[in-house]
């Protein structure tokens, strides 16, 4: 299998080449509309961003002046006020939890929250993903056809309606509003990181292992000291996707754990607070200074994280 | 394939199990009652009312109040003053202060470990957790004495006295008191008075009124109206209003009693229709010239900003719609804001005298003071009591202008000259407007029907919005489509929804 | 005990497995295993119980009516005949065609075309992975004020010289502006260079077909799912029939205790009804290609 995409692979470069020099007049101007059509594209992903900017600075009066003014609120501000982002960063609360562990939490603590949660999730989902993988791909054992079978079910027949039962019974066993309960929640070993896992380990030869068996290792020690080293490209990949998905989860969080808002929920939480008192341009700052920290990381691993994301997404 | 073969058998297993489990009841048949006393005494004269002898701080064995509060709507300076008078009237008595910005997510397991005594927000699903017994019943308060009316034969003037009549009627489930009304209020036009003033434009007191001033300030080259597309439930200020005024106090509270399913029916209750007919004569027939143009696809952020440059004269609006423009943006702006009560339609009842009969709709008065059956009953009670005083009463308009809490306030105290109490025109209109209402409707209902979502005032929606974008068009929905869909969805489904 | 042991001994044989092995899996199966049975089959089967009970004043509590299909009921015939749910599958069933018929295909080309020689496409391909990773409320509050009346979009559209720009009530549909560009899908830009003919069809997409069905499941899982979008669009769940999905109507429901066995049937039904079409579509994808085996 992977001789034979190696040849492929080989072959379409190739043909590219070839064809890359003998492109014609239509097929350049095929590519110039459509890397203006890419462009076009781009910069609407780009705008709400800039005007997002542009009135973060602005005063209330400004702002609300401004977008009833007929350009939409894309106008520079009259001179660049950085109140709005000491504000936003340090002064502005919001108010969790309840009797004595009340307190209030700014943007750097929602951060705080947010890593703290993504991170322990993260380490746990992608442990379990590959341990259930793992044990799927290379061990025979009874009932693991239906095991097999019951994950397949779950993940393609998506039954809804369950929430309020969830949330119930989350509360009758007590881990409702508790770190170990959204991981509870979150964790399961059988979700899309198992499916990419499974497909991983299958492709492993068992002869390491054998190799390993001759040598004394156990069955952990194979696991924890051979297999897993041989996987960190994959496990950080998939470690990356899922620290993604669940930096950016709202509802979750949301419903299990208000008590330590993370930046999605907290920044919720914020954008209706400052409603109550028209103070957008306030919103805004909020809302920039809680997606830099997503894009520096994102700056430095840019590489790391696009090829990481490409190599894990398929099995090909 | 297999693999569905297989799913098909987890499946089936997965179904047969609550089979086996039966884990819910046999249905129990029973009476659902309502029933509750809603007499009060005379409270109209209040000079010979003599405070009743509060208890001392040492009478109570838990002396620390814990309060959680929605910060969101009216803020928390209000709670602040109270917290820090109850204090020096209670020395040794500790009130907690705990402001937030979500009381209700965690609501239902912190009443099970009560780390507070009194929850005050919007939205508390009180009759569920109530009946859960979470909530403490709060009949004897309600049925305490606090002051004793020497001038009328030692009348016992008791907390149930004290709340407007509104205010009493949307608190109880199942014959128990479980809330406080926190706030009282209404609706109707909110106007930008500066403009008003300038053009020399008059409020209008009647519908027909209503239609010349939008005449006048289209001919004066501006617009009349303009509201929020996403925000159509505030057109409900205006259509509620002209329906108690058609229907009467009587016809409209019967629709709530939610017993009868003619209340739907335009042919044997043609109130609601009528009101309905009113607006959209008004507002979707003159669509393009009474209101800001685009304003279907406008969020309420816009909207408002758009109202405080001046882009119209008007916005319908509800008793927090100042707030949510933000008093101190409106100061900033430099104008000032008045409310117009809701004109009246020519079939509005009459008084005796021939004069119309002020009523009012009020969609801001269901947040919720609450106490937790867990937690110092006794101190959160009392606390409740000394609320209830005239003078703490007064703590709260203090604090929130144009905002009245659920008790019965004095109206020439409230708008006296320079009184600390109104800030804006609007404040001492809406004073004005709740002091001569001779009938107040917050639309609760504790018909089982209404609590069930089953029914609703709007059985099939509201249906603003789509008036305005469908009118014109092949798909133009009448005000009789309306009403009609609504009697049919009733009509046909009544005798489903109930208990048995 | 001795028989016990002995039938446990001979299942280890047939599977060959040593004590080790089956310490092994059992230590590291134990939590993934209690979970799926907890969240999925105890969850469900609890969903699926209450959704035959109602809500009984009487006694505050969930009791079997005599009609025991009264939720599944009132559910189809609000379906069938109530326009303010029946639109909450519509809605739902909107994101078939915009993810699966446009996000999708277009992702596709676009990917293509990312690994092209176009100019600046590693600028492009920052920017595009951008609304992967920021929070949903951020982009649906700058995109919400956007399409307002007096946002951006008609400014500018009034710029380029349209007098009379639309006005942007129905939100929903805006919503599939902001789908995501599968990331997965980079992949097929790997096979560098080649051009969009024959080459497209008979070697890109049969090697990348897997991921393709794949994303098309889940895809088509968002007709459930999906209502973070359309949550933030709108501002809250209440009262916004005409553009709530079916995940939404959950949502904004969730804490509503009365509601419960209404919404677990509501759910339920909603599953029956999608399911069908989901294995149907993967049927056909698979038909074009090869099976795809996980």
């Amino acid at each position: 299998m992977d001789a034979s995409k190696r040849e492929l692979r080989a072959r379409l470069k190739k043909v590219a080449r070839e064809q890359r020099e003998k492109r014609t007049t239509v097929q350049k101007v095929v590519l110039w509309v459509v890397f203006g059509i890419f462009v076009l594209y781009a910069v609407s992903l780009l705008i709400p961003f800039l005007w997002l900017l542009l009135n973060s600075f602005k005063t209330r009066l400004e702002f609300s002046a401004g977008v009833v003014s007929g350009n939409g609120g894309l106008s520079f501000p009259k001179e660049f006020d950085i109140s709005n982002y000491y504000e936003a960063l340090i002064g502005f609360r919001v108010r969790v939890g309840s009797g004595e562990s009340a307190r209030n939490v700014n943007l750097l603590g929602m951060f705080g929250y947010s890593i703290l949660l993504t991170a322990t999730t993260t380490f746990l989902e992608v442990f379990f993903s590959a341990a259930t993988a793992y044990i799927m791909a290379k061990y025979n054992f009874p009932g693991k056809g239906f095991i097999f079978a019951m994950v397949l079910i779950s993940m393609v027949v998506p039954i809804v309606g369950s929430l309020p039962v969830m949330y119930r019974f989350m509360g009758k066993i007590g881990l409702r509003n508790t770190l170990p309960g959204v991981w509870f929640v979150y964790v399961s070993g059988f979700g899309f990181g198992f499916l990419l896992m499974n497909a991983h380990f299958k492709g492993i030869p068992w002869t390491y292992a054998e190799a390993a068996q001759i040598d004394g290792a156990s069955h952990f020690g194979i696991f924890f000291r051979i297999m897993l080293p041989m996987s960190v490209p994959q496990l950080l990949s998939l470690a990356i996707i899922t620290a993604i998905g669940y930096w950016n989860d709202y509802a979750t969080p949301k419903i299990y754990l208000p008590s330590m808002p993370t930046v999605a929920v907290g920044l919720d939480s914020l954008t209706k607070e400052i409603q109550k008192t028209s103070d957008y341009p306030l919103m805004f700052s909020c809302m920039l200074v809680a997606i830099v920290p997503i894009l520096v990381v994102f700056a430095c691993f840019q590489k790391v994280i696009i090829s990481n994301v490409v190599a894990g997404g398929i099995k090909g | 394939m297999k693999l569905s073969k297989l799913g098909a058998c987890v499946l089936a297993g997965v179904m047969a199990i609550p089979v086996f489990a039966g884990c819910a009841g046999k249905w129990t048949e029973g009476d659902f009652n309502n029933d509750v006393d809603l007499n009060q005494n005379d409270t109209s004269d209040r000079s010979g009312w003599v405070l009743r002898e509060r208890p001392s701080a040492d009478s109570f064995a838990d002396k620390d109040l814990y309060i959680t509060y929605f910060n969101g709507g009216y803020g928390g300076a209000w709670l602040e003053e109270m917290a820090t008078t109850f204090e020096a009237d209670y020395p040794g008595v500790r009130v907690h202060l705990n402001p937030t910005n979500d009381v209700n997510t965690t609501l239902e397991v912190e009443l099970e470990e009560s780390p507070y005594d009194i929850y005050i927000s919007q939205d508390i699903a009180w009759e569920y957790l109530g009946a859960r017994g979470l909530l403490a019943d709060l009949t004897g308060l309600y049925d305490s004495v606090i002051y004793t009316d020497t001038a009328n034969g030692d009348l016992g003037i008791r907390f149930r006295d004290l709340l407007v009549p509104a205010s009493l009627a949307c608190s109880s489930y199942q014959g128990k008191y479980y809330k406080v009304a926190q706030i009282q209020g209404a609706g109707g036009i909110i106007y930008n008075k500066t403009m008003f003033d300038q053009n020399g434009w008059q409020v209008p007191e009647t519908y027909e009124q209503l239609q010349a001033l939008c005449e006048t300030i289209v001919s004066a080259g501006k617009v009349p109206f303009l509201v929020a597309g996403s925000e159509g439930y505030l057109w409900d200020s205006l259509v509620h209003d002209w329906w108690i005024q058609i229907a009467g106090q009587e016809e409209f509270s019967r629709l709530y009693a939610g017993n009868d399913k003619e209340c739907w029916n335009p042919a044997v209750y043609p109130y609601h229709k009528k009101a309905y007919q009113y607006w959209y004569d008004l507002f979707v027939r003159n669509k393009d010239r009474y209101l800001y143009p685009g304003f279907e696809g406008l969020d309420n952020l816009m909207a408002n900003s758009a109202f405080l440059n001046g882009l119209a004269a008007m916005m319908p609006a509800t008793a927090w719609s100042l707030n949510e423009l933000g008093k101190d943006m409106v100061a900033e702006v430099g104008i000032d804001v008045g409310l117009i009560p809701t004109p009246y339609v020519p079939e509005a009842k009459k008084d005796e005298n021939g004069n119309f009969i002020r009523v009012c709709y009020d969609v801001a008065g269901r947040d919720s003071i609450v106490v937790a059956e867990k937690g110092n009953k006794d101190l959160a009670t009392e606390f409740l009591k000394w609320m209830s005083e005239t003078e703490h009463a007064l703590i709260f308009p203090k604090n929130v202008s144009g905002t009245l809490m659920g008790f019965k306030y004095e109206t020439e105290t409230l708008i006296a000259e320079n009184s600390p109490y109104c800030e804006f025109t609007w404040d001492r209109d809406m004073f004005k407007l709740l002091g001569e209402a001779s009938f107040r409707s917050t639309g609760y209902s504790t018909s089982y029907l209404f609590i069930d979502k089953k029914v609703a005032d709007y059985p099939l929606g509201n249906k603003y919005l789509d008036c305005f974008t469908n009118y014109g068009k092949p798909t133009e929905l009448t005000v009789n489509k309306i009403f009609d869909d609504a009697w049919n969805e009733v009509n046909g489904h009544w005798d489903s929804w109930q208990l048995v | 005990m001795e028989k016990t042991k002995g039938k446990e001994h001979k299942i280890r044989r047939r599977y060959n497995l040593s004590v080790g092995a089956v310490v092994f899996i059992c230590v590291l199966l134990a939590y993934p295993v209690i979970h799926f049975l907890i969240t999925w089959v105890y969850i469900n089967s609890q969903t699926i119980a209450l959704s035959f009970t109602r809500y009984n004043p009487v006694v505050n509590d969930y009791q079997i009516p005599n009609d025991i299909f009264y939720n599944y009921k009132m559910w189809i015939d609000r379906f069938l005949h109530d326009e303010r749910y029946s639109s909450i599958l519509w809605n739902s069933a909107l994101y078939v065609p915009v993810t699966c018929g446009i996000t999708l295909p277009l992702s596709v080309v676009c990917s293509y075309f990312l690994y092209k020689d176009l100019p600046g496409k590693n600028f492009f391909k920052v920017i595009y992975f951008l609304p992967s990773i920021l929070p949903v409320v951020v982009l649906t509050m700058a995109f919400r004020l956007g399409f307002d009346t007096f946002g951006y979009v008609n400014a500018l559209l009034r710029f380029m010289g349209i007098q009379n720009p639309p006005i942007w009530y129905n939100v929903v549909l805006l919503s599939g502006a902001m789908a995501r560009i599968p990331q997965e899908l980079v992949e097929v830009g790997r096979l560098e260079g080649i051009n969009f003919t024959q080459e497209m069809t008979k070697v890109v997409i049969p090697l990348v077909w897997p991921t393709i069905v794949t994303l098309f499941t889940v895809g088509m899982n968002t007709v459930l799912t999906i209502y973070l979008q359309a949550y933030f669009l709108m501002g809250s769940a209440e009262g916004n029939f005409n553009t709530g999905t079916v995940a939404m109507y959950l949502f904004g429901n969730y804490s509503n205790q009365q509601q419960v066995p209404q919404l677990a049937a509501f759910g339920l039904l909603c599953s029956v009804i999608f399911v069908p079409f989901i294995f149907l579509g993967r049927r056909i994808m698979n038909h074009f290609f090869r099976e795809v085996d996980y």
